[in-house]
């Protein structure tokens, strides 16, 4: 790389980042792109998607059979999200209903469940589900919860993957955060990993592709300026944006959603700069593969914004995912940032829980800027 | 590069994309100062060309120095002495005139006084004065030119390569373009220049032909006319055409016959004995010759006999 040879020219990158700044407010479609989607993306995840289920097949095994057990079964059924299948008589029923899918949701209840119960002390309930449809037993399971805590009592979780079931029966304890059973919890640090996705790598992508299609890349190109200029006046605009859009959320999200951050503000800045950097890396590089704005609105689709929606735990738990698929999620930046953000924001832990997230993110950014400011540079060269 | 002699001076040029060689082992000498043309018709390879002579193209081979630089090795210093106008009009459609210019002057780092001062050198020179913030977009396109070339020479460079400025462009305004390239020849700017007008082409020092990928000819627009049109013209107006072109390839004392519109340029080795014969051999075979001239070769019948000696096949 030549880049160290020259000195950078502040004046060249001031004129590279107006130019850039006009075109944003200039244009209507990207104005709209920038402040109005985020906005009207939360509003919509967040009222739009209910992640509402009923009459999920439940089995109960009730090894205690007093009155207050009776009444939590009772208020399951009534609140229309289950409905029974069978009050089983041993712990194999249970396994075999959710194995041959006659039930998506079991309930053990201890013995000593009501005595417990009045004596004050923490019972621990058990609750099974299958696995195989993720969103469904996700959803259960928070339903499940939230009666059982209303009784006081605790819960533990397992969940069977049916397809897993000639090999003996896999359980796969998760602790389930998110107590409020408000799904725009997750929907908020979801939501800002898409827009991210969509400011840097998107917006960054289409403004160098259009200068490619329209021929003023040509003019700038024959002038003095470095490929370090250029790149630094055409990304720190949309920086720029993407920060004021991460704002926008955070601030929606809490004042229109009542969803604060338990963890701190400063590590969510932390991640989120490293998740932008990768999303600016991938946009320079979807810019030096596409010469058409078509052809890069795709690419940058493809490689930026599906994983980020699909691939990144925002929609599909990722933990129920086929392995192929989760295993490809490892290549895109999407899980490791939504992990970490919804970390911090939900569970108020940071970097000592995440550094895992922190570290595959700074790699991942640090390879795709190297990639693509080296393809950057050989282009233009 | 006061002591240069020649702006351009380029061996064995060569571009080729994907097998196919869009400029062929070209050598070009520009001495500088003078307004250089490079004439040549549609794919022939003038803009591949310029785009290598000016740093954006790599070429596949060739040697040389453009501004006195390497072609290879010195093109970042070259870079900050030319001006270059694309043929694809390149300037932001969305900014207005003033911002234009004044990213290109960021661009280009010219700042301070001299920004200002170049800027409203432009404007005027450009006829641009009061319509400072007009979007670009809003332009007609013989100022949208005028403003590139503007914009292509803020940092006042030495060299300036102009990519078919004026296509598309009206008459007149082509006549105020051309009147801006003198005035910066007179200023000591050594402009190339590619065109495919024939009367944009008398307007330069000196030429080069390009044709396929090969220059096929050099020289001032008079060498070129004398040198490749040895042989005395007559301008025939017959009637119907194309009986009377096939006709007369086969008269004799007739050398070559070109149609240009509804009339034939007819090459012949003495004009007065062919002046009395060829409306007589035409009229034997039914067709009429309203008007015979002896003219001068125009540049056009120079490229046509050049283009025919040189044996070079239309790709
Ligand atoms: N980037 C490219 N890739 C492939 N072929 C090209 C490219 N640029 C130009 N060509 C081809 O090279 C030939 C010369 O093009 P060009 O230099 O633009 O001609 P001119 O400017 O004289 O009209 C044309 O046949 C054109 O199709
Ligand atoms: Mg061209």
């Amino acid at each position: 790389m030549i880049w160290a040879r020259y000195r950078l020219s502040r004046r060249t990158i001031r004129a590279i980042m107006r130019r850039e700044f006009t075109d944003v407010l200039r244009d209507r479609r990207s104005l709209l792109l920038t402040f109005l989607w985020p906005i009207s993306m939360l509003l919509l995840y967040g009222y739009g998607i209910r992640y509402d289920i009923n009459n999920v097949p439940l089995t109960v095994l009730d090894y205690d059979r007093s009155s207050h057990s009776r009444l939590l079964v009772e208020q399951m059924i009534e609140s229309g999200y289950f409905q029974l299948v069978r009050q089983a008589e041993h712990y194999g029923d249970v396994e075999r209903d959710l194995i041959t899918g006659a039930s998506q949701a079991a309930l053990v209840i201890p013995p000593d469940f009501a005595r417990r119960l009045r004596a004050g002390e923490v019972v621990t309930l058990q609750a099974l589900f299958d696995g195989t449809d993720s969103n469904t037993a996700t959803i259960a399971q928070s339903y499940v919860l939230a009666m059982v805590t209303s009784f006081g009592a605790r819960l533990e979780v397992a969940h069977l993957e049916r397809q897993s079931a000639a090999a003996g029966i896999s359980v796969a304890s998760r602790v389930w955060y998110n107590p409020e059973l408000q799904s725009v919890n997750f929907i908020v640090p979801g939501v800002i990993a898409v827009i991210m996705m969509i400011v840097g790598a998107i917006l960054t992508a289409l403004s160098i592709v259009k200068e490619k299609e329209r021929g003023t890349i040509e003019q700038v190109l024959v002038s003095p300026i470095r490929p370090l200029e250029l790149m630094i006046g055409k990304i720190v605009p949309y920086v720029l944006i993407a920060l004021l859009d991460l704002t926008l959320v955070i601030t929606a999200g809490y004042f229109v959603f009542g969803v604060p951050i338990k963890g701190s503000l400063w590590q969510l800045a932390v991640f989120s700069v490293l998740y932008l950097t990768a999303s600016l890396g991938i946009g320079v590089f979807v810019s030096t593969i596409a010469d058409t704005m078509q052809s890069a609105m795709l690419a940058a689709i493809f490689i930026s914004l599906l994983p980020a929606v699909l691939l990144s735990g925002f929609v599909f738990p990722l933990e129920h995912m086929p392995v192929g698929i989760r295993a490809l999620s490892y290549f895109f930046p999407g899980r490791y940032f939504v992990t970490a953000i919804r970390g911090i924001y939900l569970k108020g832990v940071g970097l000592e829980v995440l550094w895992p997230e922190a570290l595959m993110l700074a790699a991942f950014s640090a390879g795709i800027v190297w990639l693509s400011a080296s393809r950057f540079q050989e282009k233009l060269g | 590069m006061t002591d240069l002699e020649f702006a351009v001076d380029v061996r064995g040029l060569t571009r080729v994309f994907d097998h196919f060689v869009a400029v062929d082992h070209i050598d070009l000498r520009v001495r500088r100062g003078l307004v250089f043309g490079f004439l040549g018709p549609n794919g022939a390879g003038k803009s591949t060309t310029i785009r290598m002579l000016c740093g954006i193209l790599r070429p596949t081979a060739g040697s040389g120095t453009v501004g006195g630089f390497d072609l290879w090795r010195e093109s970042e210093a070259l870079k900050s002495r030319l001006g270059y106008m694309s043929q694809k009009f390149s300037l932001y459609e969305d900014l207005t005139v003033e911002e234009n210019l004044q990213f290109f002057a960021g661009v280009y780092n010219v700042h301070g006084s001299q920004r200002r001062r170049r800027i409203a050198w432009a404007l005027e020179m450009a006829g641009l004065v009061g319509r400072e913030h007009v979007l670009t977009r809003d332009l007609a396109a013989g100022w949208r030119q005028r403003l590139a070339l503007g914009c292509a020479v803020l940092h006042e460079p030495p060299l300036l390569f102009l990519d078919e400025p004026t296509s598309g462009v009206d008459p007149l305004s082509r006549r105020r373009f051309w009147e801006m390239i003198a005035e910066l020849s007179d200023r000591g700017v050594t402009v190339f220049v590619t065109t495919h007008y024939m009367d944009e082409a008398e307007h330069c020092d000196e030429l080069a032909l390009i044709y396929a990928g090969k220059v096929v000819a050099c020289g001032s627009p008079a060498q070129l006319k004398s040198e490749h049109v040895p042989h005395a013209l007559l301008e025939l107006t017959p009637s119907p055409l194309m009986p009377a072109y096939a006709a007369l390839k086969e008269a004799p004392g007739v050398l070559g016959v070109a149609i240009f519109g509804d009339r034939l340029h007819v090459t012949v080795a003495d004009a007065d004995q062919a002046k009395q014969d060829l409306p007589l051999f035409l009229g034997q075979r039914g067709i009429v010759v309203s008007k015979v001239d002896r003219i001068e070769p125009s540049l056009e019948d120079a490229f046509v006999a050049i283009i025919e000696q040189s044996g070079v096949q239309e790709r």
